[in-house]
């Protein structure tokens, strides 16, 4: 069976991180997002596998090529100008070609293990015509919600919120098993769900493969945090390179991953579950701690912390910076004292401005966010949940109190 | 639900063995009884009894059969009991047909009657049986070919079915068609098989061919030939190769058997109550006619007992109690003629539950039972019987089993409520209108809480310990959430009513510990209250179980699951404990412990 990856959308929603690249992109433990569903694709034998790409989609080419330091044969299908879910489908639809059945996967999906084998388990037990992988989800925004029936097969896909007071809380997970009749009523104008319950209509089986572990959308900047302790959660190994230097009164805590080239300094405190990687430089009587992950040549200075975070490859953080529950972006500065706020005073919900709406996160502890190749100048302040787009400077002793957009 | 299994081989081997490996790996879809077909020297040889696998081979010795082919069946009851004669396969009047069967054949009375006017005579009161004489009287009668025979009978036969029929006529093939329920193909280089399930065969071969709807297959130890049984047309498939591991089989696509049967709840529960039981009134009339009422059960059935003597009370006015069958010895020296016992068993086969039965018959006590598996033990030594209908629960934590019984309970309840004039006409109907709701209330629980408990579960999951508190009838419900907790995500939960909790368990109570209130909107919801206030001013997180809309108590909880309107009272303990049961299901998840199968427990306990 061939595998499909839809990773052509603009993740708008996901600004400023996805100014400057694809949300499939996005790096988390040093790889790709795509670069995990890949590995698991080749893990359940799916090696024939089709990249529906869009926006910013040499980026994903350039560095997947056709797959051959991955393990799997990988080609690529450009949506173009063209939008959405229907239109990437559409766009598979030549390679797909004389073949009956194929698995379409999203591409901005972090998970536990095993979900795609859980949806191929689902498919072949169930002898179904169809199969989708269905999650739990509590606030179930803007998924699609699917209702199923006792004995967990499909009744009615891609429910809109609030149809119903006594709704199901299942979502789609974003991995199906798909029969190509779909390309017909996706050409009539049909979206995914509405393509799925015709061919329930029209008498397909469609099976749910239900997953009850943990599964995240990125679909908000804050996901991405939540993405990055769910995979750091799942390290059970401390490794660190052979080449790594270490200082004295360095204290290492549960699992630390650390990279080749890199140097802690002496007094750092690394509390994991952590990853450093490659070439970065964490300077002394740092403290690292509660699941961060730390990209490749960045540099921590000297008496900063960083608390459950993601820092992009090159990101400086300089001396005596705070860095809690925050996102930084590749290459970006932040200059010496900068505080990055992840509370309310008085400890309340933190909202973000999403698309120009503030959106309650759900989070009583969430940072910033900041672009690429941003200038944050000495002693800033920083109030929780505040996006900085790419490329910004901020001048020195600034309180970043609402988003910066370009 | 029953499973099917067939094989056919170039060499001689003891196929037996083989078939009943196969079985074995079915034995989730029924074990009531099991049998065999298989030919040697051109005789078609059965072989079957009534028990599981496991007692059916210590009696005979299935596993020496030998031969080329042969077929396999392991039945779950629905219509006659289980049986040696309604066991499967089941044979033609010449003893040279034989099939066996998965489904229910819904015009067969009428195609018995045509078969015993043309001198067919039958040995088992079972759908199936008309099958091989149908075959019979075309090829014997009629002259038609084998296949050409089976293909006309499963052209008239309506309903579902998964058949294969093997004979002595055609001693080297196996023939197969299905409707509705499953068949699937696997190819060895030397040897076919077919079977309800993937897993039968998945450690002899992962070459697989999916039958659907409507096709007759030809098997035979060289290869396999498929056609659409009503356009005759040739079907050409391609096998493909599985690659899942054999124990994901059988619960389709839910992780777990456990949140499978939750999720069955439902259907189980509309099965019970479309399946009208003559056994109740006679039932009900015995306990309100009896002297001294005990009801019996362990673990789990406990729980439904405890929702049965209160509701006898209740309704019939009587005194009554639910005694835990490995205590019985307590109540001996009360038993006599007066006496009903009404023991409540999931497996029938509660070793604990059956010794005391059989010594309170001797003393000449009536035995009354409500059990799930039809024919088991328990069953045999009882007067009356009300069957749940909940089908094979393969999970240890009791979940659809505990609503069966619980809603047995009810029925029995409603039914003494009206013969002792407890409930008035009116009353017994509305009563009646909101027990046939159940199914569609238990639906919406479902979906209403389910990611709820969820996210519960991630808090929950952290701690060690907990308590849950009900009064009145939920106290069961609180006592049941308690044993689902402890049994399946190892925390320690203890279950008290909850005004008894002052005198003890609340010295226990520190900084965010958690305690389960359940609290419907009935009598008992002002002293839940209380007891809510009472834990939360040492520093407890409440989560309550309770009646949506219900605002007095939504203010308590720092985390509250929902049952719909109307159910606080009337039959409350069946929708009440849906949310516990979700809620200790995500708890072992999020823990990593082993759902289905928990250390040190067993489905069902045969010693003492």
């Amino acid at each position: 069976m061939k595998a499909v990856i839809l990773a052509g959308g603009k993740g708008i929603d996901l600004f400023p991180l996805t100014q400057t690249r694809p949300k499939p992109m996005i790096t988390l433990l040093g790889k790709p997002i795509l670069e995990y569903l890949i590995k698991e694709l080749k893990e359940v034998g799916l090696t024939d596998i089709l990249i529906v790409t869009g926006y910013k989609g040499e980026q994903i080419r350039n560095y997947f090529g056709k797959g051959k330091d991955f393990g799997v044969c990988i080609h690529y299908a450009d949506q173009g100008d063209k939008e959405g879910i229907v239109a990437a489908i559409l766009a598979a639809e030549e390679y797909i070609n004389d073949d009956s059945r194929f698995l379409l996967l999203f591409s901005d999906i972090v998970s536990e293990k095993g979900l795609i084998q859980r949806t191929l388990n689902a498919y072949e037990n169930t002898q179904s015509d169809m199969t989708m992988t269905l999650t739990l989800q509590g606030d179930t925004g803007n998924f699609g919600i699917v209702e199923i029936d006792s004995m967990g097969m499909v009744k009615k896909a891609g429910i809109k919120t609030a149809e119903l007071s006594s709704r199901s809380k299942y979502v789609d997970a974003g991995c199906f098993i798909i029969k190509t009749d779909i390309f017909e009523e996706i050409r009539n104008g049909a979206s995914l769900g509405q393509a799925i319950n015709n061919r329930i209509e029209k008498g397909d089986k469609v099976a749910a493969a239900i997953w009850e572990k943990e599964w995240i959308d990125i679909g908000k900047p804050w996901n991405i945090i939540e993405a990055n302790k769910l995979l750091l959660s799942k390290v059970k190994e401390t490794r660190i390179a052979s080449d790594v230097i270490i200082g004295a009164n360095v204290e290492l805590k549960n699992s630390v991953i650390i990279e080749s080239g890199t140097e802690i300094s002496s007094g750092a405190v690394l509390n994991g579950p952590l990853y450093i990687g490659p070439n970065s430089y964490i300077g002394n009587n740092t403290l690292v701690r509660d699941h961060c992950s730390i990209g490749e040549g960045t540099i921590v200075g000297f008496g900063s912390e960083i608390k459950n975070s993601v820092l992009f490859e090159g990101a400086k953080i300089f001396g005596l910076c705070y860095v809690g529950d925050s996102v930084i972006g590749k290459n970006t500065i932040l200059s010496s004292g900068v505080i990055t706020v992840n509370t309310e005073t008085p400890r309340k919900e933190i909202e973000m401005d999403v698309g120009g709406k503030a959106l309650s996160t759900g989070l009583t502890k969430l940072g910033a966010i900041i672009g690429d190749n941003c200038e944050i100048g000495v002693n800033c302040l920083i109030c929780p949940g505040r996006k900085i787009a790419s490329g910004s400077v901020v001048s020195s002793g600034t309180s970043v109190k609402t988003d910066i957009k370009n | 639900m029953c499973g099917i299994v067939g094989i056919v081989q170039q060499q001689e081997t003891k196929i037996g063995k083989t078939i009943i490996e196969a079985l074995t790996k079915l034995e989730y879809r029924g074990y009531d009884s099991v049998g065999i077909a298989s030919i040697l020297d051109n005789k078609v040889l059965i072989t079957k009894d009534q028990g599981k696998i496991s007692e059916v081979t210590e009696r005979i010795d299935i596993n020496k059969i030998k031969g080329k082919i042969a077929i396999g069946h392991t039945r779950w009851a629905t219509h006659g009991p289980p049986t040696k004669e309604n066991a499967h396969p089941h044979i033609d009047c010449s003893g040279e047909i034989s099939v066996i069967h998965n489904g229910i054949i819904e015009n067969f009375r009428a195609l018995k009657e045509e078969l015993l006017n043309q001198g067919h005579s039958f040995q088992s009161e079972t759908d199936t049986e008309i099958i091989p004489h149908m075959i019979e009287q075309l090829v014997k009668k009629e002259g038609v070919s084998l296949k050409e025979a089976i293909i006309q009978v499963v052209r008239r036969i309506e309903g579902t079915f998964a058949i294969c029929v093997v004979s002595s006529i055609e001693p080297d093939k196996i023939f197969c068609a299905k409707r509705d329920s499953p068949l699937v193909i696997g190819i060895n280089s030397d040897r076919m098989f077919c079977a309800s399930d993937i897993p039968a065969f998945l450690d002899k071969t992962r070459k697989v061919v999916l039958l659907h709807d409507d096709e007759f297959v030809t098997l035979s130890s060289k290869g396999y030939e498929i056609i659409d049984f009503n356009t005759m047309e040739k079907i050409q498939r391609k096998p493909h190769i599985v690659s899942w591991k054999p124990e994901m089989a059988q619960k389709a696509g839910f992780p777990h058997f456990m949140l499978k049967e939750i999720h069955e709840q439902p259907n189980s529960l509309a099965d019970y109550i479309r399946i009208k039981q003559p056994s109740l009134t006679r039932i009900a009339e015995k306990i309100y006619k009896a002297e001294k009422i005990f009801l019996l059960a362990a673990g789990t059935a406990h729980y439904s007992t405890l929702t049965g003597e209160h509701l006898i009370r209740r309704y019939a006015k009587k005194s009554c109690s639910s005694i835990i069958a490995s205590e019985y010895d307590s109540i001996t020296s009360l038993i006599d003629e007066d006496t009903v016992i009404l023991p409540v068993s999931q497996s029938g086969e509660t070793m604990d539950t059956i010794m005391a039965i059989k010594s309170a018959k001797e003393l000449g006590a009536s035995i009354l039972s409500a059990v799930n598996v039809i024919g088991s033990t328990i069953t045999r030594h009882s007067e009356e019987v009300l069957y749940l209908y909940a089908g094979p629960e393969i999970g240890v934590a009791a979940t659809k089993t505990y609503t069966a019984q619980t809603i047995a309970m009810w029925d029995i309840g409603l039914e003494l409520g009206k013969l002792s004039g407890e409930l008035n006409n009116s009353e017994y109907s509305a009563a009646r209108k909101l027990f046939q709701e159940i199914p569609t209330v238990v639906k919406q629980t479902i979906v209403r809480n389910e990611s709820r408990a969820n996210h519960i579960a991630s808090w929950f999951a952290k701690k060690n310990s907990s308590f849950y508190l009900g009064r009145g009838l939920n106290l069961q419900t609180a006592n049941e959430g308690a044993l689902k907790m402890k049994e399946i995500a190892y925390i320690h939960s203890e279950s008290y009513p909850a005004g008894e909790s002052k005198h003890g368990p609340i010295a226990l109570v520190e900084e965010d510990y958690p305690v389960v209130f359940v609290v419907p909107k009935d009598q008992t919801n002002k002293k839940m209250i209380s007891n809510i206030m009472e834990m939360k001013a040492r520093g407890a997180t409440a989560i309550v179980v309770m009646e949506e809309g219900d605002r007095d108590v939504e203010d308590l909880a720092k985390w509250k699951l929902e049952i719909p309107k109307g159910y606080s009272e009337m039959l409350s303990t069946i929708p009440f404990i849906i949310p516990l049961q979700h809620l200790a299901y995500y708890t072992a998840v999020r823990k990593g412990c082993s759902v289905d199968t928990p250390k040190n427990l067993s489905k069902t306990l045969t010693v003492l």
